[in-house]
């Protein structure tokens, strides 16, 4: 088995207020190999974002890491200044949700760019690097890329944004990308070019892609494997068919059945299938108790009693289809009943 | 829609003050700032000394006219005794050259400054606020043309303009009510442009729009949807222009074209007083009525900044 | 870029002309003569329409407005004969008191008025922009509590108690400064800062706080945008990071200096009546008290033409610095 691209390896993320040190993420780990997509899925406040972050070392003050994480064979969490600057940009790049806010309103598009490149490699004269950035700008689909570089964000539409965004993050050709959100922000129809993109730029490129979302849609298109956080913690992992087909974790079965589906009239064998909302509001590890951060809006809790309430599941093996890789589920039932019984 | 929207929605078709004042935490914030009580005793302890003066001077004995050439050193009139004569019969000394009572001049003067800072502030702020939700309600010329008006102001050379119109001022109009006017002329820009903003971003809000759609008339849309939420900002732009123009007027003073006559007046007594600061000789005719002068601009622009946190308002021009 | 700096100037040219229209309406229409002062007393009748149509204060404002405004390109000439004065372009006016043109009498006192402005200004840019910068990086540190005071007492106190204060202080307690004075900078460049430190610090105090403030909420804006946070994920250090914070902070900071041009002369009034210089606003008031209209209108309309230039030059800068106003 070649070395993962990305391993992380029980990392707990806390942050430090007025003297208060609460977990926004516990225990997680993730393995990530080249060419492979992660989806790591979640509602908001449930540690995705802060993940990303973490992998990259840019959490926000007051916050810290503990735990192991390797990219590309570089301990990121021991790593001094110089080998973080080293390491970001070049090993592991990140796209950003909103990418207005992610480019600097006072520098052209190319400029961004050529700062990417000569970050990484001072030699790079600045006309080569506007040169790379012109070539890239074309590989991600931006119409006459040499006269799109000298032009400002505010200029360009939400997906050509982002598509300079992606360019930005790729020239260095980075094993991993980290995609918070990146479709969030834009029409349904640009969604699909940007993913669709993704897909082909990290099949050209062999890099592993952690790709941040809270919308299931998006998870089905692009991703391989999908992680499922719930305040926090692991609630279930699995390859993309295990956790659409066969999920053991109520939360997933939640999330599922809150999603539409442009195939819900075949998979249902054409009975109309309503949209569920998983009840009650998203907890924060903050607040959580000893037990299951998932109980309180949990419809089957009932069914095995008082043990969510005192203890907190951890990720056992589940059944997995051919073909799929491990399948880990955070719950203390074995089997979850069929799906329509599991929102209450 | 937001908690806070949704009580804001709640808050509306009550008037105006009745809204602001139904905050029954304002004033509980505001006592709790302590900067903020700070400086409205500060300005509050001169005000009603200014507004009290006759009797306060009554009390003290004295009147903000009579000589008192007894109580000066005969050879360079500098006051006798220490901290320019101060005493249980002049509380705060005497006035060199003329010997009159400093106390006296000071709580009148006060009262002369602050009826016009009040005034000009009043008259300012007022026509700021009507202009500034006009602006944002009809948008479109108006707002062009209003805002071409402010730009033009902006030009202004300020002070140099109220004292090139004070000197030209006839002998027989009041310098008094004509400072209100000046001071007003020049202060409506800087508050209009704010609040012409912010009441154009209230008229593009939902419930302004819903409002609107319901068929209701203009004048209800502003009474009753933009006003409420312009109230706070309007008393925070009073309180911070107050300070201002109690500086502009006592600086008018001091440049000896403001107050004229024998009224008497903080900025003139501070003007008087320079001769006696180069020479060395009595420090205390500035110190007394300068320590008042800051006392109420400090205090004045303490209370406006504590009021703007309590009122939570964003100030800042976007200019 | 080309249309919006065209734009930039027109404006900039029709608001001097409409200033300068409603000053001289203001001053010379509807304003005691200037001639009764100039023809002494006794003033019989003729001699006093005599001295009017000399001075040719007999017109209305708008013939005088129009006479202002050649004058400022080609000159003006006063009376005929021997009696015939002619003030050169660019003309602000004759002062008959002072027997000299007022362009002259500007281009004397210009040069204090400068220096202490353009002293005053370097020191606020750079207390300001200092303290700003220095409270946001250590927000809630000793510096932040000491410059959002400075920035409290600045903003408030008036400029002449602070120069007062000044002056008692450094001039005449510590006897560390020249109180009065002025040496040009041709002469001396040593004694020229010397004598102007004192009325430096009383405007840069006043003027400083509105940068601390206006540096400490931008960058502190900067420092947490998502732009700079990318910047980093690109592998930029955080010094190379803060240097782009900076460019966002210029934006405001400019705007906000174009428009305290004017503070900055109006101060300077102040401080040159406290520390007995002798600049445009001593001249200002030595003609409000000898009621020579022709100096007031003048220097008012001088000062307006600084203001002016310095808005445009602001105008001009923004684009540079933000390419967001390029568009406009």
């Amino acid at each position: 088995m070649p070395d993962p691209v990305l391993q992380v390896e029980d990392l707990c993320v806390s942050f430090t207020s007025g003297g208060v040190t609460a977990d926004v993420v516990r225990d997680l780990s993730v393995r990530l190999d080249g060419g492979r997509t992660l989806a790591v899925v979640g509602e908001s406040g449930s540690g995705k974002t802060i993940t990303g972050r973490a992998i990259m070392r840019l959490l926000p003050r007051g916050a810290s890491a503990r735990g192991r994480i390797v990219v590309a064979g570089r301990e990121m969490l021991s790593a001094d200044e110089r080998e973080l600057r080293r390491a970001r940009g070049s090993d592991v790049a990140m796209v950003f949700q909103d990418s207005m806010s992610a480019l600097s309103p006072y520098l052209d598009i190319g400029a961004h760019i050529a700062q990417a490149v000569r970050l990484h490699d001072p030699s790079v004269t600045r006309r080569a690097a506007r040169a790379r950035a012109v070539e890239m700008l074309d590989r991600v689909g931006i119409p006459e890329p040499a006269g799109a570089v000298r032009r400002f964000p505010h200029e360009f539409s939400g997906g050509m944004r982002q598509r300079a965004v992606i360019a930005m993050a790729l020239v260095n050709r980075p094993a991993l990308l980290i995609a918070d959100e990146p479709t969030t922000a834009l029409d349904v129809t640009v969604q699909a070019q940007i993913l669709a993109l993704l897909r082909e730029l990290q099949r050209e490129y062999g890099m592993a892609m952690l790709l941040i979302s809270h919308d299931f849609g998006v998870v089905g298109r692009a991703a391989d494997d999908v992680l499922v956080l719930y305040a926090g913690r692991q609630a279930e992992y699995g390859s993309l068919r295990d956790i659409f087909e066969q999920p053991a974790h109520p939360y997933t079965a939640g999330l599922r059945a809150a999603t539409p589906r442009l195939d819900a009239r075949l998979d249902t064998g054409g009975e109309r299938t309503r949209l569920r909302a998983i009840p009650g509001a998203p907890t924060s590890l903050r607040d959580a108790g000893p037990g299951c951060a998932f109980a309180p809006r949990c419809g089957l809790a009932d069914q095995v009693g008082e043990r969510c309430v005192v203890e907190a599941p951890l990720p056992t093996v589940r059944p997995t289809s051919e073909g799929g890789g491990p399948h880990l589920a955070a719950c203390h039932l074995d089997r979850l009943p069929a799906l329509k019984e599991v929102a209450r | 829609m937001s908690i806070a929207e949704i009580q804001q929605a709640e808050g509306r078709g009550t008037p105006a003050l009745g809204r602001f004042l139904r905050k029954r935490s304002v004033v509980g914030r505001f006592l709790r700032k302590r900067s903020g009580v700070a400086g409205l005793i500060m300005l509050v302890v001169p005000l009603v000394a200014g507004l009290c003066a006759p009797l306060l001077v009554q009390i003290e004995g004295q009147d903000p006219s009579t000589l008192h050439t007894d109580l000066l050193d005969p050879d360079g009139g500098r006051p006798l005794g220490a901290f320019g004569g101060v005493s249980a019969d002049h509380w705060l000394g005497v006035v060199p050259v003329t010997g009159v009572d400093l106390f006296a001049q000071i709580v009148y003067g006060i009262r002369s400054s602050l009826f016009i800072a009040f005034g000009a502030s009043i008259l300012s702020i007022a026509f700021a606020a009507v202009l500034g939700t006009a602006m944002g309600y009809f948008g479109g010329w108006l707002n062009a043309v209003a805002g071409r008006v402010i730009d033009f102001m902006f030009g202004f050379p300020g002070l140099m303009f109220v004292i090139a119109i004070m000197a030209i001022v006839p002998p027989e109009m009041p310098r008094g009510l004509v400072l209100v006017l000046v001071l007003a002329f020049f202060g409506w820009v800087t508050p209009a442009r704010i609040i012409g903003a912010q009441a154009g971003a209230i008229n593009a809000r939902a419930f302004v729009e819903a409002a609107r759609a319901t068929g209701a008339p203009p004048w209800q849309i502003i009474r009753r949807e933009m006003l409420p939420h312009l109230f706070g900002l309007v008393v925070v732009l009073f309180a911070m222009s107050l300070p201002g123009n109690v500086s502009v007027v006592a600086g008018l003073s001091f440049l000896g074209v403001g107050l004229r006559g024998d009224v008497p007046d903080l900025g003139k007594l501070l003007s008087d007083s320079l001769p006696w600061i180069y020479s060395g000789a009595d420090v205390w005719y500035m110190l007394f009525p300068g320590a008042v002068v800051f006392l109420i601009v400090f205090g004045a622009t303490l209370a406006g900044d504590a009021l703007r946190d309590v009122l939570d308002v964003r100030t800042e021009d976007a200019a | 870029m080309i249309v919006y700096i065209a734009r930039r100037m027109v404006t900039a040219v029709f608001m001097l002309l409409a200033i300068a229209f409603v000053t001289i309406a203001l001053f010379f229409g509807a304003s005691k003569d200037p001639a009764r002062a100039m023809c002494g007393k006794p003033c019989p009748p003729e001699t006093r329409a005599k001295v009017s149509a000399y001075m040719q204060t007999d017109q209305s404002a708008v013939w005088q407005y129009t006479e202002f405004v050649k004058g400022l390109f080609v000159g003006r000439t006063y009376g005929e004969g021997a009696q015939q004065v002619h003030c050169d372009a660019p003309c602000f006016g004759y002062s008959f008191p002072n027997r000299s043109d007022v362009t002259t009498l500007i281009a004397e006192r210009l040069p204090v008025t400068l220096s202490l402005a353009f002293g005053a200004a370097v020191l606020c840019l750079v207390v300001g922009i200092g303290l700003g910068a220095l409270s946001a990086i250590r927000k809630g540190g000793i510096v932040d509590r000491f410059s959002t005071g400075f920035a409290m007492f600045g903003l408030s106190v008036p400029t002449f108690l602070v120069g007062l204060l000044v002056l008692q202080v450094f001039g005449f307690m510590l006897n560390a400064l020249p109180y009065s004075g002025f040496v040009s900078f041709s002469e001396s460049p040593t004694d020229w800062a010397w004598h102007l430190i004192g009325p430096w610090m009383v405007l840069s105090f006043i003027l400083a706080a509105g940068y601390i403030r206006v540096t400490r909420t931008q960058l502190l804006n900067e420092l947490s945008a998502d732009h700079l946070v990318a910047m980093t994920a690109r592998g930029a250090s955080t010094r190379q990071v803060n240097r782009h914070a900076v460019r966002g902070v210029m934006v405001p900071v400019v705007a906000m200096f174009a428009l305290d041009v004017t503070a900055l002369l109006g101060g300077s009034v102040i401080a040159e009546k406290v520390f007995s210089l002798h600049g445009l606003g001593d001249l200002l008031l030595s003609g409000v008290n000898e009621s020579d209209l022709s100096i007031v209108v003048g220097v008012t309309l001088f000062s307006a033409f600084l203001i002016i230039v310095g808005n445009l030059i602001a105008d001009l800068l923004m684009p540079l610095l933000d390419p967001r106003i390029r568009r406009a």
